[in-house]
């Protein structure tokens, strides 16, 4: 069962993107941008997942395995921002 | 708040903790997403190293916050806690991309604003470091930004400069360049003008600087014009360029910079004043362009050479030109700088040492011609003094020669050894040399040189006069130390001189034959001759002198003719002077008159005409041998000279008098002929060829007629003088035909001897030989281009010449002559003419006569005078006008004043009361007669009695009027059953309403308003058939043609009204097609109307045989041309009959077996005195048409 919540949290996530591909040479210049994107980029992984999970009926491999790579996909994602503040507000430069 | 947070992830972690083996997988990583995002909001706001701004901390912070919450609520669900926090994970999971988007909007407008503040600090510092000022303006005059620098400029900071503006850094411009930097700024923004401009201000302290403002031009900003630019201080730069510039001006010298293309780049005002040109005109020019064309080359060559080989200065010299065309030398000092591309020059003027250098030079060489002309000088003196014809010589105070020429010892017959060192007493009588000596002392004592006329004996032995110039020679110190002379002879001289004056003593006191003989006597004088003649040329041949004067001894002697030929003075005649000192007897052996009076020289010249034509000879004759012939041919022309002017005065005078003669003689004939009746003509002739032949000299005169036809010529007129018979009248043209013949060719027959005649002309010859003549002279008499005879003259004793003047003024005579022969040939012609056409006039039967402008008879034919019964003399000088009768006065008035050159001729009628009252008609053909300017002067008149016709033509006109009558009459009658039936419609009308007038009075119901409408149509129609009647009474009644102007429609219509009932009765369709405009006619109406009726009449009668329902009848009227209007007829009947149609027009011609064929004959009668036509044609389809054109007009 497709949920509604979750096609508009990966629409508005896609066109995050879009915006934020179209203005990557401003964003570029963001100290260790690369880390924060990449984890923008699983979160929306995460997105797409969960709706690829309604695809299959529940209590499926399918579903499951996928349900499980979406939950991962969130953590890692947590895990890079966090590693990016940590980064950033220590003040380490880009390349070290 | 980080407190609670770190509280609730603590709890749930414990419960997942807690909640042990039941909890699923999946919530472990919800867990550690929660715990990372926490750790993330930690670091945000724990670590404070990243530069970002508040904000965007804030909105990273929120990021976290929201998937932490997300992550918290999904790890609630999948640990099984709880699922009621499904609807805050749905809701938090929507925000959570939104979130990022804001992120990632604070990253990039946090990047934006650090680059602006980056490129702001950038641009600061460059405006700082920048030496010029920049500054901001706008078009108000404020300055918005100027940068901080500027204090150093203008020792005011950059805030006093905003707070002042523009203004105040105008005040501050120094005067001189005021208004151009105003102009300059205020074009900056008003035409976008850029602004480069250098001027002095004044800073702070109040010192002057130079600045140097610049900006590319005004732009627009929120609708206001700001100008973005620097100025910078060039105040160092300027005093520099001063101070160079100073120099380079107040240098003496002429310094320069050039190019290497060859024109100057800069001047020093030193050019401008050695050169005169300005500093343009020599900066537009190459420089090589003012350098002499001989030293370009030079110059070119020097400078090339220069440039190739590096050389640092060079000096050379050439010359400029100066602007007046004047060349000056200058020196040039150049250095060339070519890494730069230029040449220093410094030059300076030479040309006054060049002058100098030039004027010793040209001072030498001048020293040494002088003394080469010294030399020549000297010899040249040598050879003229001993060269000269005067006597030259020099005396020392003393008297004694010093210098003698070859001319003095040829005049003493000495050598000049013998001569000098001795004075005068040595060679002249003691009288002359102390004459000689007091003019010597005279001129010592005088400053200036003196003339003195002195005689001396010749070596010759004669006495020769002198003309002596003497003046005294000084030294260096002005000391007389000499006297020299020169004499010049002139004793020949002063014999021209004496002969001059006798010319002119004889000339002032004589004239005629007694200066001619005076002339002879002076020549005698004069020359010493023994015999002198003054002689003229006789004779055609000029062969024979005829002498006016002969002087022999003193004596004047008779005058005599002698032949040229053999004599000295045929070779003098005509030619030039001739003489023969000696002998002359002995060249001319058979003049025997020279040896006669034993001649022995002779010296002659000719005399000319004022033509240059020979007219005689003067000479003188001697009996010794002439001495100084050149003198005396001189002396001999002299008198030619003058004694020519009075022979030609003589001559002239002699003329004159004949010509006055002859004219007298002229005026006298020509006063005889020009009123002398032509029957005296013959007899003044013959006296005219008198008086020629007495003042000619001749023998016979005579006149030669032409016949009219010119085949005879006949002699006519004819006179001899006294012993002389009169030569005899014969038939010329026959018997002299060559004479004949050059008559007619106007030719004038001039005879010196009858040997002259040509071979042809034998007869003439041979009668002039019997005649006895011996010159014989005929000139033709024209007149008028035309010969109409000769005039002739002859002589019978001697040899006469015919000259020009005498052959002119016989043809003066003969022209005299043939005008009053021709004249009374014509007088007499006209005579014969004019009793011809009298008698032609007389005898006619027509009143004939003349008549001035104002009918003043001025002649009158018999027949005239016998119609009016009175005399010629009763009727010239009378008015005829007033036998006109007053009604008919106008007319005949208008008729002669219509009269001029294009019609000259006019006829009219009109009655004349004869003299017993009886009233007549005439009628008379005028012609105009004109003046040489055209303007009519009289009128001639032929006339005749037209009383009669005129009754004819009224007695005929009444029978016309009464059968046109008759006709009208014969076509009312054909239209009574019409108008009979059309009347009965009004009556049947009348008599209905009468009834119901009745019936309404019968029945007691009295209603006025009925009976008055009944009446007033009973009054309509009764009215209607009233007009009915007088239509038909016009038509009918008898009355004299009447023509008004009137529009043909109408007449048409009134015509068909006519006949329109009787078109209906017999089943007529009327088609009526008229002409929209008027058409205005001057006819008669009811004449037309009865010509419409008859053609009407006739149309329906054709028809009468055609069935009812084709019975139509078309009437159109239409304007065919520009004055004609025409009315066309159509029936749909039989049509025309046939090989008959030309002759339906005939009287008492008809194809009706009632007709009385007057019908078509008295319309067309009617027409044509209308001046128009009538016709008939077949119609296209059936029947005929009947054609009436009228002319067009309102009289």
């Amino acid at each position: 069962m497709i949920y509604e919540n979750e096609i508009i949290m990966l629409v508005l996530g896609l066109g995050v993107l879009v915006l934020a591909l179209s203005n990557r040479d401003h964003l570029k210049r963001v100290p260790l941008f690369k880390v924060l994107f990449t984890g923008f980029c699983i979160l929306i992984v995460s997105w797409i997942v969960t709706v690829l999970e309604d695809l299959f009926p529940e209590d499926t491999l399918g579903n499951s395995s996928l349900n499980f790579l979406e939950h991962l996909c969130y953590a890692a994602s947590g895990l890079l921002v966090a590693l990016w503040c940590w980064l950033v507000f220590r003040g380490v430069k880009e390349g070290e | 708040m980080m407190c609670s947070v770190g509280c609730r992830v603590g709890i749930y972690l414990a419960a997942v903790g807690e909640a042990g083996r039941g909890v699923h997988p999946v919530a472990y990583f919800d867990a550690v997403f929660l715990v990372s995002v926490v750790m993330g909001i930690f670091f945000i706001f724990r670590r404070g190293e990243a530069d970002f701004r508040r904000s965007t901390k804030f909105l990273l912070a929120g990021l976290l916050f929201f998937m932490g919450i997300y992550a918290f609520c999904m790890g609630m669900e999948w640990s099984g806690i709880t699922k009621s926090l499904e609807t805050v994970e749905d809701l938090v999971g929507a925000l959570v991309p939104m979130w990022w988007a804001f992120v990632f909007y604070g990253f990039m407008h946090e990047i934006s604003d650090h680059d602006i503040l980056a490129g702001e600090a950038k641009y600061r510092s460059l405006v700082s470091n920048i030496p010029d000022v920049i500054w901001t303006a706008d078009e108000h005059g404020r300055i918005t930004f100027v940068s901080s620098n500027v204090e150093s400029v203008y020792l005011f900071s950059a805030e006093d400069i905003c707070s002042k503006g523009v203004d105040f850094l105008l005040e501050r411009v120094h005067p001189g360049e005021y208004e151009a930097v105003k102009d300059a700024f205020g074009a900056m923004f008003s035409d976008d003008i850029p602004l480069d401009i250098e001027y002095r201000t004044k800073r702070k302290d109040g010192e002057w600087i130079w600045l140097h403002l610049r900006s590319l031009g005004a732009y627009s900003r929120g609708g206001v014009k700001y100008a973005d630019g620097v100025f910078s201080d060039i105040t160092e730069r300027k005093r520099s360029l001063e101070d160079l510039e100073r120099i380079f001006n107040l240098s003496g010298y002429m310094v320069c910079v050039a190019d290497m293309k060859g024109y100057f780049q800069k001047i020093s005002p030193t050019f401008e004043d050695v050169l005169g040109y300005s500093s343009k005109e020599l900066l537009s020019r190459p420089y090589i362009d003012f350098v002499h064309p001989s030293d370009r080359a030079k110059t070119v060559t020097l400078v090339e050479d220069q440039l190739s080989s590096g050389i640092d200065a060079i000096g050379f010299e050439n010359r400029y030109r100066c602007k007046d065309g004047r060349y000056k030398w200058l020196h040039w000092s150049s250095h060339p700088v070519i890494e730069e591309g230029i040449i220093f020059a410094i030059a300076h003027d030479i040309t006054d040492r060049k002058v100098v250098e030039e004027e010793i030079r040209a001072a030498n060489r001048q020293l040494a011609a002088s003394e080469q002309e010294l030399r020549e000088s000297r010899h040249l003196l040598g050879a003229t003094i001993n060269n000269s014809p005067a006597v030259i010589y020099v005396k020392d105070l003393e008297g004694r020669y010093l210098l003698v020429n070859k001319s003095y010892e040829k005049m003493l017959g000495r050598s000049s050894e013998e001569m000098l060192g001795q004075s005068d007493e040595a060679f002249f009588p003691k009288e002359v040399a102390a004459q000689f000596r007091a003019n010597d002392l005279l001129a010592l004592e005088s400053d200036s040189s003196m003339e003195f006329e002195e005689m001396a004996l010749h070596a010759s032995g004669k006495m020769h006069t002198y003309m002596s110039t003497k003046f005294a020679l000084h030294n260096k110190d002005g000391a007389a130390y000499a006297i020299c002379g020169i004499s010049v002879d002139i004793t020949q001289r002063k014999r021209v001189e004496d002969a001059v004056e006798r010319i002119v003593w004889q000339g002032a006191s004589s004239l005629g034959q007694e200066f001619l003989d005076g002339m002879a006597r002076q020549l005698c004088g004069v020359l010493g001759a023994d015999f002198s003649l003054i002689g003229e040329t006789v004779g055609d041949g000029h062969n024979r002198i005829k002498t006016r004067s002969v002087c022999f001894e003193g004596e004047i002697q008779e005058n005599f003719e002698y032949d040229l030929a053999g004599t000295p003075c045929g070779d003098v005649f005509g030619q030039k002077p001739c003489s023969y000192p000696k002998d002359v007897c002995r060249k001319f052996p058979e003049d025997e008159l020279l040896r006669e009076m034993g001649i022995e020289g002779y010296v002659g010249a000719p005399l000319f005409g004022s033509k240059g034509e020979a007219i005689g000879i003067m000479a003188a004759l001697f009996r010794d041998e002439i001495e100084n012939v050149e003198f005396a041919e001189s002396i001999l022309e002299l008198f030619a000279g003058r004694t020519v002017g009075e022979i030609i005065r003589m001559d002239a005078e002699a003329a004159v008098k004949e010509r006055l003669a002859f004219e007298t003689l002229i005026a006298g004939l020509s006063g005889k002929f020009v009123n002398l009746p032509s029957d005296l003509v013959d007899k003044e002739i013959k006296e005219g060829i008198r008086q020629i032949v007495e003042f000619l000299g001749v023998d016979r005169g005579g006149i030669l007629e032409f016949s009219e036809d010119q085949t005879e010529l006949h002699t006519t007129h004819v006179y001899a003088a006294a012993g002389i018979e009169p030569v005899p009248t014969v038939d010329v043209a026959d018997r002299f035909p060559w004479l004949t013949d050059q008559l007619r060719r106007g030719e004038t027959i001039c005879l010196f001897r009858p040997e002259d005649l040509p071979e042809e002309a034998e007869s003439e010859r041979q009668f002039i030989r019997e005649e006895g003549y011996k010159a014989f002279l005929m000139t033709p008499l024209k007149v008028g281009g035309s010969i109409i005879g000769a005039l002739t003259v002859g002589v019978l004793e001697g040899e006469r010449s015919w000259s020009d003047e005498t052959i002119l003024r016989l043809e003066l005579v003969g022209g005299i002559f043939g005008n009053a022969l021709m004249r009374m040939r014509t007088e007499n012609a006209l005579r014969d003419s004019e009793e011809r056409y009298r008698a032609v006039v007389e005898d006619q039967t027509e009143l004939i006569c003349r008549n001035l402008p104002d009918s003043t008879l001025t002649f009158v034919n018999d027949a005239y005078c016998r119609y009016f019964g009175k005399g010629r003399e009763d009727l010239i000088g009378k008015k005829f006008v007033p036998a006109i009768p007053d009604e008919d006065r106008q007319k005949v008035v208008d008729c002669f004043s219509q009269l001029n050159r294009e019609n000259p001729v006019a006829t009219h009628e009109h009655r004349v009361i004869m003299p017993d009252g009886e009233i007549r008609w005439h009628q008379w053909t005028n012609r105009a007669i004109f003046d040489e300017d055209g303007n009519i002067f009289e009128f001639q008149g032929v006339g005749r009695d037209i009383t009669e016709r005129k009754r004819l033509e009224d007695k005929e006109r009444r029978h016309h009027e009464q059968l046109v009558h008759f006709s009208r009459l014969t076509v009312a009658g054909e239209l009574a059953s019409g108008m009979a039936h059309e009347l009965n419609q009004p009556l049947t009308a009348i008599t209905t309403y009468a009834q119901a007038c009745q019936r309404l009075i019968d029945s007691g119901r009295f209603d006025s308003a009925k009976l008055r409408e009944a009446s007033g149509e009973i009054a309509a129609q009764a009215m209607r058939g009233g007009e009915i009647i007088r239509r038909m009474r016009t038509f009918v009644r008898k009355q004299n043609p009447q023509r008004v102007s009137i529009d043909f429609n109408e007449i048409v219509r009134e015509a068909i009204g006519l006949v329109r009932m009787q078109a209906k009765s017999i089943g007529v369709t009327l088609h009526i097609k008229l002409c929209k405009k008027p058409l205005t006619v001057f006819a008669d109406k009811i004449q037309i109307q009865q010509v419409l009726v008859n053609l009407f009449q006739n149309g329906f009668d054709a028809m009468s045989e055609v069935a009812t329902c084709d019975r139509a009848l078309t009437i159109r009227t239409s304007r065919t041309s520009e004055d004609t209007v025409e009315i066309a007829v159509e029936d749909k009947g039989v049509g025309l009959p046939k090989d008959e149609s030309n002759k339906i027009f005939e009287s008492f011609f008809t194809t009706k077996s009632d007709g009385l064929g007057i019908g078509l004959s008295m319309s067309r009668s009617i027409i044509e005195e209308h001046g128009g036509h009538i016709w008939a044609e077949p119609n296209v389809e059936s029947g005929a048409v009947f054609k009436v054109s009228l002319p067009l007009g309102k009289k």
